[in-house]
């Protein structure tokens, strides 16, 4: 699968691209496909979780239009205060990640600041009826009136989804949750706030298995929770991943863009990264601003375990995990921005968080910009087309138009100039299904679900 | 004497004129521009500038020697960052904690460039050209910026010196209020103002001679101005209560009681020196300025990692370079009352009778009485509100006493 390029001006040419798009009271602030693809859950800034669920038209028919409705509604976290410090916890999601599935239910973890949870999300879509002490609206029978017995029968019932809170992972974090990602023997997941990431068993909830002692701290006392030195600190921890086929390994990215992986064969205490990643800084492009743009914003590995790739504020880059001096591979984003760093600065856009996302065969990565624009490379060909997420591109039958940000000079029809970008509208979330050819895109306040369709 | 203090004040604010376009509080052109790069095809006069010294610094790399139109962009630049930095950290009123990665990064960048300044403190007479007369008063303020860049700024490497020169002073902490020596030592040096036929502000007053410099750094504007300057702060700080940091569990709830400290004096600065400030047209630009509250940290979790471990004496510039960090954050207060063009016109300057509780919201960058003696009393352990009048009276009186010192009345 990959997006077909061609056309006259090597553009992309989404053909029928079917799109739907969901508005939510809030603002989105995570997406995420589950295994199969079927289930795209998102969290909001309220504290909500919304599922969707994927129906096909005609199942039989693999390739056909397919809809994601609305599957179940539940509120993961509620805002707390925090009275020692006087300041509220918000109820934002920040990650939801969600579990293999091992039998009928679905179990996903969603993630605030401070707390992590454990959802089940299971399905009744049958009842029993025919109970011989109890009336069907749950009455008691009088026990003289009985005369036969008869055997409880399942009949159907309209479908009802719950969800229902099986774990609550909580009081281990002192700074703010980043990352959650579930470790691929699917027993236990890692959680990472700025200083340190902690090792979850799934079932434990009173304590993390074990905190491993990564990052930037001098502090040698694993229960110690603040630091030794903070006015040394100089770099926090940005994302945490475990890799997807070895137990052992995960990756952690930093402010000052390097990303460590570590082994937690060697030590416990992964304080000792088994590898540093980290590109030295190009001596043309320095300025003011050179540390806060290297700062990753998201780590991804590819599905087949071989690279990762990190987001900073310009650039994506993928890794080779055996080539730690420099990534194989750097697409720019939107250099255009680079020389007005200054302003993104002040309004503080710079230091937005894009994430990024593989497609199922790792031949394509996709990412979000500005003016709801989102940037799809591929890998295998070498092209990338910018992509604009709105009311427009989601009518019927609507071909997605491949767009052009002018930097400087005369601007050509069709392009838009660097200063009419909107940077209010920013597409930081992006999903892809893990094995057909749709994309979930999150602007502010809506979802939209693009699908090239192939006839 | 005062006009030789106000001579370097006024230098700076002559500066902060030509900055007025730039330096608008970063709050309010923050909001005109919050989403657009330039509010719409408006453009702003620095932005080309920016786009210009983005240009030029990326051309010629941030430490490079530059000839003297690019410096000057450069130096523009720098200190906008520098400012905007600073209104980032301390302006912050979220009802959450401020995000750790956003403030280590600002931080960062603090450092960085205080640093750089520092360097080039040191370094300055070698770019320096020789002092051609001044073309127009923008020219003239931005020379005269320089030296009080300089003087103020500087983290000397002759630590050793500057320290054994600024240790009588500090010896005596509730006696060298009256000492005159401090005073004289706060003078912008006669080298200073001989070498650069840039007269600041040409006050002619006859200025005592700096003592020699180090030999290690040729022609170093005295450091001895900026340390009986810090020694002065030193007093201040020792007068008021600064606990000692406590170790909490959160990473910026940390007492930066010196920082308040250190923020305090200035505050008091215009309304005692407004009218002993003798040089001419430069009194009335300095109060107003001053005037204008330096932003303190009104939450704990605000303030940055950094001045967490400031205790009274690490004030002091001169001291070890590790507590640069703390010592970078007396700088920033200098530089920040005297670079921060922050808007007072809504502000009236009066911390005892300030109504409490007075709402800030027109005042965004400002912080009110109440919000000092709030901050000032989480270190202490105490309940926020509870007697946390008498430390801030205590050091008005204080401040009065040092204000005369300084101005020489």
């Amino acid at each position: 699968m990959s997006v077909s390029f061609g056309g006259d001006e090597g553009g992309v040419n989404l053909t029928n691209v079917v799109c739907t798009s969901h508005h939510t009271a809030d603002i989105i602030s995570t997406v995420e496909f589950n295994h199969s693809g079927e289930l795209l859950a998102t969290g909001d800034k309220g504290g909500r979780v919304v599922i969707f669920q994927q129906e096909t038209e005609n199942k039989s028919q693999p390739q056909c239009r397919s809809e994601y409705n609305v599957y179940s509604t539940f509120q993961s976290h509620e805002p707390e205060f925090d009275y020692l410090k006087s300041l509220e916890i918000e109820e934002k999601i920040n990650k939801i990640r969600w579990l293999p599935q091992k039998n009928a239910a679905q179990f996903l973890l969603s993630t605030n600041d401070k707390t992590i949870k454990l959802w089940k999300i299971s399905e009744r879509d049958k009842r029993p009826e025919g109970y011989n002490l109890k009336e069907e609206d749950g009455r008691y029978r009088d026990a003289s009136t009985i005369t036969t017995l008869r055997v409880p029968v399942f009949r159907p019932m309209d479908l009802m989804v719950e969800a229902s809170p099986r774990r609550v992972f909580a009081n281990a974090h002192t700074y703010h949750i980043n990352s959650i990602s579930v470790n691929s023997d699917n027993e236990t997941y890692l959680s990472a706030d700025d200083l340190r990431i902690n090792l979850w068993h799934l079932e434990i909830t009173d304590r993390s298995f074990i905190q491993l002692l990564c990052g930037f701290n001098s502090a040698s006392d694993i229960v110690d929770i603040k630091p030794a030195n903070m006015e040394e600190l100089t770099e926090v921890i940005t994302a945490a991943e475990f890799h997807p086929h070895q137990c052992n390994t995960f990756v952690y990215s930093s402010s000052k863009g390097t990303i460590r992986l570590c082994d937690m064969r060697a030590s416990a205490l992964c304080d000792k990264h088994s590898k540093l990643f980290e590109e030295p800084e190009d001596p043309s492009n320095r300025s003011f601003f050179s540390e806060i743009i290297s700062s990753i914003s998201d780590v991804k590995f590819s599905h087949n375990g071989r690279y990762m790739m990190t987001r900073d504020y310009l650039s994506v880059k993928i890794w080779d995990l055996n080539m730690e001096n420099r990534p194989v591979e750097t697409y720019q984003v939107h250099e255009y921005l680079r020389s007005k760093l200054c302003s993104l600065y002040e309004n503080d856009c710079i230091f937005d968080k894009f994430e990024c996302c593989w497609n199922g065969n790792d031949s394509v990565v996709m990412t979000g910009s500005y003016n709801n624009f989102f940037r799809m490379l591929d890998r295998t060909q070498r092209r990338d087309v910018t992509l604009e997420a709105s009311r427009e591109s989601c009518k019927p039958r609507q071909v997605l138009k491949p767009r052009r940000v002018c930097a400087g000079g005369k601007r050509k029809k069709d392009e838009i100039s660097v200063d009419s970008l909107d940077f209010n509208k920013k597409i930081l979330h992006t999903a892809w299904h893990p094995q057909e050819n749709i994309i979930a895109v999150a602007t502010t306040n809506n979802l939209y679900i693009f699908q090239e369709k192939v006839n | 004497m005062s006009s030789s203090v106000s001579l370097t004040l006024s230098a700076m604010f002559i500066q902060d004129d030509k900055y007025d376009d730039a330096l608008q509080p970063a709050a309010a052109r923050c909001s005109k521009f919050r989403g657009y790069m330039l509010g719409k095809g408006a453009k702003r006069k620095l932005d080309e500038d920016e786009e210009g010294l983005e240009g030029k610094a990326l051309a010629e790399g941030p430490g490079a020697m530059v000839d003297g139109l690019s410096k000057v962009s450069y130096t523009l630049q720098r200190q906008t960052i520098f400012n905007m930095s600073l209104m980032k950290l301390y302006n912050h009123r979220a009802l959450t904690e401020p995000s750790l990665e956003k403030r280590v990064l600002i931080n960062n960048m603090l450092r960085r460039i205080q640093d750089e300044l520092k360097q080039e403190g040191n370094l300055r007479p070698l770019f320096f050209p020789p002092s051609p007369p001044p073309d127009d008063p923008v020219d003239e303020g931005f020379r005269e910026a320089q030296p009080a860049f300089s003087v103020l700024s500087m983290v000397a490497p002759p630590l050793s010196q500057s320290t054994a020169l600024s240790t009588p002073v500090l010896t005596s902490p509730s006696s060298g209020l009256s000492n005159p020596a401090p005073l004289e030592a706060c003078l912008t040096p006669a080298s200073l103002l001989e070498e650069d036929s840039v007269t600041l502000c040409t006050s002619p007053s006859p200025l005592a001679p700096p003592p020699p410099p180090p030999p290690t750094l040729p022609r170093l504007p005295s450091p001895v101005a900026r340390d009986s300057f810090s020694s002065a702060l030193d007093e201040i700080e020792e007068l008021c209560p600064s606990p000692l940091p406590t170790a909490t569990s959160a990473p910026g709830a940390t007492s930066h009681s010196s920082l308040t400290v250190t923020l305090q004096m200035p505050l008091c600065l215009p309304s005692l020196n407004s009218g002993a400030l003798d040089s001419k047209d430069c009194s009335k630009p300095c109060s107003p300025k001053l005037e204008g509250l330096v932003p303190l940290p009104e939450e704990s979790s605000a303030a940055p990692n950094a001045p967490e471990t400031l205790s009274p004496n690490s004030l002091d510039m001169s001291t070890s370079p590790s507590a640069s960090s703390s010592g970078f954050l007396t700088d920033l207060a200098l530089d920040d009352i005297l670079f921060a063009d922050i808007d007072t016109s809504m502000y009236d300057f009066d911390p005892c009778t300030s109504s409490s509780g007075a709402a800030p919201s027109k005042l965004a960058p400002m912080v009110t009485a109440d919000e000092l003696l709030k901050t000032l009393s989480p270190y202490s352990g105490a309940a926020p509100a509870v007697s946390s009048n008498q430390p801030f009276k205590m050091d008005l009186t204080e401040l009065d006493h040092i204000m005369e010192v300084l101005v020489g009345s």
